[in-house]
């Protein structure tokens, strides 16, 4: 579970999130939507902590993170991030395993595990030894999603992931990302803007605007009951571009 | 494997520095003209014939080059010249006696031996046919040129009694003057591209290029007897006393002269002319190791790349951690980056010589001087590689959990290793041209042939210096393309080929 109160964060006179109060339910997905530049990734950032926020606590499964446990709690969570961010001077097998050898664990453990993990994503085996530049687009952020979860944390955290991607790839992955999910059972939060897609993973969707939760629920709850104009907007407008 | 290499250059360096320095071998210097080569030569080759053990460091520079390393006992004795000792080196003393230069210089722990005999003063040189057209036969017949384009020597230049005073002592209104080496000065001369040089009354090139020497009519220059300067404090130099004084009035100018076109002129070493000169006019045989063009290859080889591969091995081991260092410290980091810049602007030659009062001459002042000029390339290419190094790895590589060391080695040394490479690769590219200066401080390498060559307008010699130094700095390059292939991470090289 991660839970959010009071955060506030400033980018020098910039508020990027404005007195942000969440809770990500264990084993739920939760995403979050909002248009470019409305604090996602920030958000993100701070649950892992590669960004400080200013005000207010950030708990990851109960501990208040800070300095000083932040190593420990980084290795329970999984980050897929926007761009993916791959190591471009090691294969896909390398990026996968890299933590896990850091970790010294057993190469047969490592092997076992990367083995579950490309049947998990369905990632084609020979591209392990390839390098991400080797790589599709699709299959890199596959390579990112096992990196992420080479360690089997509870909590699994991804910043648009399927952003970069063409519509069929995207739809392939967007199944079978939906499909890990539900077998893994893990405490999900992801980034989108793109609302379908929201819809389609969200068991709760938070919709944000200019560093403010706006409304969050359920999706019916959202596309049924718009709290404002603004949600009301947002909404039409991305019906409208189907 | 980088503990190993850095043990092993120390050792060689160590060892190097004892057998340079043995306790019961007396050090002769000289400087890097000919005339100094030959009078090193002659009392190194007499005394070794007298059952002293001594040995020859030649052509180390300049005055004040060879006057430092004796105070600093680098050397224990070296030729020189009343007239240079009184103006240069004493210039703030009044000596007008030979007893109190003795006395002076005693002050310093520095003997001086009788005079040798001939006296080498300034004189101002122009070609005999360019002269007889203008009617010129005195100094003061210049006031009527003004025209004329003057190359003197750059010591000559700096001297007391140099251009400065000779000007003001025969009113000479010339603004075309250029300090230039002086062998170099005799080819201007020949070519036409000069008009007056700077020489020195023993030169042998006065009868080769056919020169007046213009009468000085109103006696601006001193003495300038040949003497040996030797170090008093040692009991070594004290029992050879005899010996340095052995060339009491030997020495005429006509005999000098002759040594000087013996070499010059005729192409024969310093070493052949002086074991001529011991044999005509002492009946001493003495024995000298004839130098073979192989053995001064691999020795010229061998000293060169001492001074390369120290050199840029203790560049490498400071300069990647101070790129690191600048990339992590925004601030510091562009005072880092700014201050090697600034070292990279001192001329090399300059550079070399500003080493000289911390570390003496040889090896280890050329060392800590191409180390300095190798500082730039890397600390700059390792900054601008961890710079490369983009944001979203970066924090991939945090949020995995792994520590900074972890993510240092793992991630960002492999990814900026290219542009690091790249960086020694230019710095020893760089060093290996720059470390043919070091011969002018006795460092000996490939420069050693150059200057020799340069000095006896002897091509080949130069070319022996020259293609050498080239043909490493292309091996260099090749090594580090291969080096290249090894340590950079295969998934960097497919995108260089790609893109
Ligand atoms: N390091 C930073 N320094 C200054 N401002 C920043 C920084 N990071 C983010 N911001 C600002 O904070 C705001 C929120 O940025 P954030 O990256 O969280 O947006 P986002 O919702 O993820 O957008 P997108 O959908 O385009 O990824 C933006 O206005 C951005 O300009
Ligand atoms: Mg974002």
């Amino acid at each position: 579970m991660i839970e959010l109160r009071n955060v506030t964060k400033y980018f020098n006179q910039d508020r990027a999130l404005d007195n942000i109060s969440l809770t990500a339910e264990t084993g739920k997905t939760t995403v979050i939507i909002g248009q470019s530049g409305c604090g996602k990734s920030t958000l993100l950032r701070i649950i892992t902590g590669l960004t400080k926020h200013d005000n207010g606590s950030v708990k990851v499964e109960g501990n208040e993170i800070t300095d000083k446990n932040i190593s420990e709690i980084r290795r329970k969570i999984g980050f897929v991030i926007q761009e993916g961010g791959l190591f471009p001077h090691l294969s896909a097998r390398k990026n996968i395993s890299l933590m896990a050898e850091y970790l010294k664990w057993s190469e047969s453990k490592i092997s076992n595990r990367i083995k579950e993990l490309v049947t998990l994503t369905k990632f084609p085996n020979e591209g392990l030894t390839k390098y991400p530049v080797q790589l599709s687009g699709g299959q890199r952020q596959r390579v990112s999603l096992m990196r992420a979860l080479m360690l089997d944390p509870h909590i699994l955290l991804l910043d648009e992931p399927l952003g970069a991607l063409d519509p069929l790839i995207r739809y392939d992955l967007q199944t079978d990302l939906k499909e890990i999910f539900q077998k893994l059972n893990k405490t999900v939060v992801m980034v989108t803007h793109d609302l379908s897609e929201a819809v389609y993973f969200g068991e709760k969707i938070i919709l944000m605007n200019n560093g403010k939760i706006v409304q969050s629920g359920n999706s019916i709850e959202l596309l049924d009951k718009p709290k404002n104009d603004f949600v009301e907007k947002f909404i039409n407008a991305q019906r409208s571009l189907r | 494997m980088m503990r190993l290499v850095i043990i092993s250059i120390s050792i060689i360096l160590i060892a190097n520095a004892c057998s340079s320095k043995n306790t019961n071998q007396i050090v002769i210097g000289s400087k890097k003209f000919t005339e100094s080569v030959i009078l090193g030569e002659v009392l190194t080759q007499y005394m070794n014939s007298k059952d002293f053990k001594a040995e020859h460091k030649s052509q180390l520079g300049g005055t004040r080059i060879l006057w430092s390393a004796l105070l600093k006992g680098e050397i224990d004795i070296y030729p020189d010249y009343t007239g240079t000792i009184i103006q240069e080196i004493l210039s703030n003393k009044q000596i007008n006696t030979w007893d109190e230069l003795r006395s002076t210089l005693a002050d310093f722990n520095v003997g001086i031996s009788e005079p040798v005999g001939f006296n080498n003063t300034y004189a101002i040189g122009m070609n005999k046919q360019l002269a007889s057209k203008l009617g010129i036969s005195k100094i003061s017949d210049l006031k009527n040129h003004p025209d004329l384009i003057i190359g003197f020597t750059n010591e000559f230049m700096d001297r007391s009694d140099g251009w400065s005073s000779l000007r003001s002592a025969y009113n000479l209104p010339h603004q075309n003057v250029s300090g230039i080496d002086h062998d170099l000065a005799y080819k201007g001369l020949a070519e036409n591209s000069l008009d007056v040089i700077d020489l020195y009354s023993t030169d042998a090139e006065i009868d080769y290029y056919d020169l007046a020497v213009l009468e000085d009519d109103l006696n601006h220059f001193s003495e300038y007897r040949a003497v040996y300067l030797y170090r008093i404090d040692s009991e070594l130099i004290e029992s050879s006393i005899d010996c340095i004084n052995g060339f009491h009035n030997e020495i005429s100018e006509e005999e000098i002269r002759g040594l000087n076109k013996l070499v010059k002129i005729d192409k024969e070493s310093e070493k052949s002319a002086a074991s001529k000169y011991l044999l005509n006019k002492f009946g001493i045989r003495s024995s000298f190791e004839k130098e073979t063009f192989s053995s001064r290859l691999i020795k010229n080889t061998y000293d060169h790349l001492l001074l390369v591969s120290v050199s840029l091995f203790a560049a490498i081991l400071i300069s990647i951690p101070l790129g690191i260092f600048s990339y992590r410290k925004e601030r510091l980091g562009k005072i880092i980056l700014g201050s090697v810049g600034v070292i990279q602007t001192i001329p090399s030659l300059a550079l070399l010589v500003f080493m000289i009062p911390f570390f003496g001459i040889g090896e280890v002042p050329a060392i800590a001087a191409l180390f300095l000029y190798s500082l730039l390339p890397i600390v700059r290419n390792t900054y601008l590689g961890f710079q490369d190094i983009s944001i979203q790895v970066r924090e991939s590589a945090m949020v995995l959990g792994l520590s900074k060391r972890a993510i240092l080695k793992k991630v960002e040394l492999p990814i900026a290793s290219r542009s690091i490479l790249s960086g020694i690769k230019t710095s020893a590219v760089i060093n290996v041209g720059t470390a043919t200066l070091g011969a002018l401080i006795g460092a000996g390498g490939y420069g050693q042939p150059i200057l020799t060559g340069i000095r006896l307008d002897n091509i080949s010699l130069i070319l022996e210096g020259a293609v050498p130094a080239a043909i490493l700095a292309l091996f260099v390059q090749g090594i580090f393309d291969l080096f290249e292939k090894i340590i950079v991470p295969k998934g960097l090289q497919i995108k260089a080929e790609t893109s």
